[in-house]
């Protein structure tokens, strides 16, 4: 670790620190973050502030933007923050709070009989989703949460999280005249801009139908100003840039089953090349509120211990995370698929009615 | 280095001095603190699911 420990220390020595690994009494109208992440953190001032976000990541690797020297370096770049918003407090407006324990579909689970020991940082996610649509407030474009901000064009600096290190091409990014090593300063209402996670915030807020969000950025010691026009699904992203995220659980259609990946050994003995996707079936959907699902597998004859080596034709996948989000993000309830499987080294194909 | 593995070195961290970095656990005593002390809170979410 060399000097991390101590720069860490030395940075978080002005802060008053924090740590919660249980969302359970935790005021989730307050205090909102990617709930998707396993590690992220918020500088904030005592009457509930929020100067930055922390934690985020990028579609590659969970690490990527984790690192304790980008850390270190936040919490003295906000240090300024504090100082200036401490000499003119604006509080935010005073809200009712709302504990995560208390979200109606886990008030509703504990009034059943469930005990919860533990509120998960993704459990939110998927009690606002289920009262969203139950409330009917749930539209599909919903699921764009947290946005990379490459989905406008750029990729920031996984160092120093503020600065440019890539603009993409034909992007709305370099349209508005973004350039390599440009620092971001705000997006739209958001900024400073002092991290990833603060971007993806940013860009969280703006609706998916926005067609253009301000930007202000620094080069050479000069602030510039200008517009990201925004295209029509800007929030989207490919399936493999969305499968870390647990949100996808929430979402249909859904395979109705999964399993583990096969080992290059147990491909080799199937006649299977080692970059072939396949994945023994180990557990159909049979419980829940999605047991439907499950139901609809096995009615197509789909058993646990089947390799499954292709969907609705697909057969490339990174990984099985890819393979969900994919089936969730581009395919339909209700399509007529087939799923193609090894069984007892016999390939067979089932028809699928893709259930909701 | 995993989330877990930075999570676990931020919260093991010390001082040369072998001071070690305070993590509170209870948020409320922590604004309190932090008010008083004109100090900016740093609240780290870790879900050890």
């Amino acid at each position: 670790m060399g000097r991390d420990p101590e720069e860490f220390a030395a940075a978080a020595a002005p802060y008053v620190c924090v740590k919660i690994t249980d969302l359970t009494t935790v005021d989730i109208r307050a205090l909102r973050f990617d709930f998707d992440l396993t590690f992220a953190a918020l500088l904030m001032h005592a009457d509930g502030t929020i100067y930055h976000r922390y934690g985020s990541r990028g579609p590659d690797a969970a690490d990527g933007y984790l690192s304790i020297a980008s850390f270190a370096r936040l919490l003295r770049n906000a240090l300024p923050d504090h100082r200036a918003y401490d000499q003119a407090q604006q509080p935010p407006p005073p809200q009712e709070p709302l504990r995560a324990i208390d979200l109606p579909v886990l008030r509703d689970k504990r009034a059943g009989g469930q005990k919860i020991d533990c509120v998960h940082c993704h459990t939110v996610n998927d009690a606002e989703h289920v009262e969203a649509v139950r409330r009917k407030t749930w539209r599909r474009d919903d699921l764009w949460v947290f946005p990379d901000p490459r989905r406008v064009g750029i990729r920031l600096d996984p160092a120093r999280q503020e600065r440019v290190a890539e603009v993409l091409a034909d992007s709305p990014a370099a349209r508005a005249g973004l350039l390599v090593d440009d620092v971001l300063v705000a997006l739209g209402t958001t900024g400073p801009i002092r991290s990833l996670a603060d971007a993806a915030w940013a860009l969280h807020h703006e609706p998916p139908t926005a067609h253009a969000l301000p930007i202000r950025w620094r080069r050479d010691e000069r602030e510039h100003e200008g517009e990201l026009a925004l295209p029509d699904g800007w929030k989207q992203c490919p399936p493999g840039e969305y499968a870390w995220r647990p949100y996808k659980w929430n979402l249909s259609p859904s395979s109705g089953f999964g399993g583990s990946p096969l080992d290059a050994a147990a491909k080799t003995r199937l006649g299977l090349g080692a970059d072939d996707f396949a994945f023994t079936v180990t557990y159909l959907v049979d419980w829940g509120e999605n047991a439907h699902r499950g139901r609809a597998a096995a009615t197509a004859g789909l058993r646990k211990g089947d390799v499954l080596v292709a969907f609705a034709g697909r057969s490339r996948f990174q990984s099985i995370d890819e393979f969900h989000a994919w089936i969730a993000l581009e395919l339909t309830a209700g399509d007529d698929t087939e799923l193609t499987i090894l069984r007892a080294g016999e390939r067979r194909t089932l028809r699928y009615r893709l259930p909701h | 280095m995993r989330a877990a593995a930075f999570a676990a070195t931020l919260f093991a961290v010390t001082l040369p001095a072998q001071a070690p970095t305070a993590w509170h656990t209870d948020l409320d005593a922590a604004r309190q603190l932090a008010a008083q002390n004109h100090a900016p809170l740093l609240v780290v979410f870790r879900c050890e699911r």
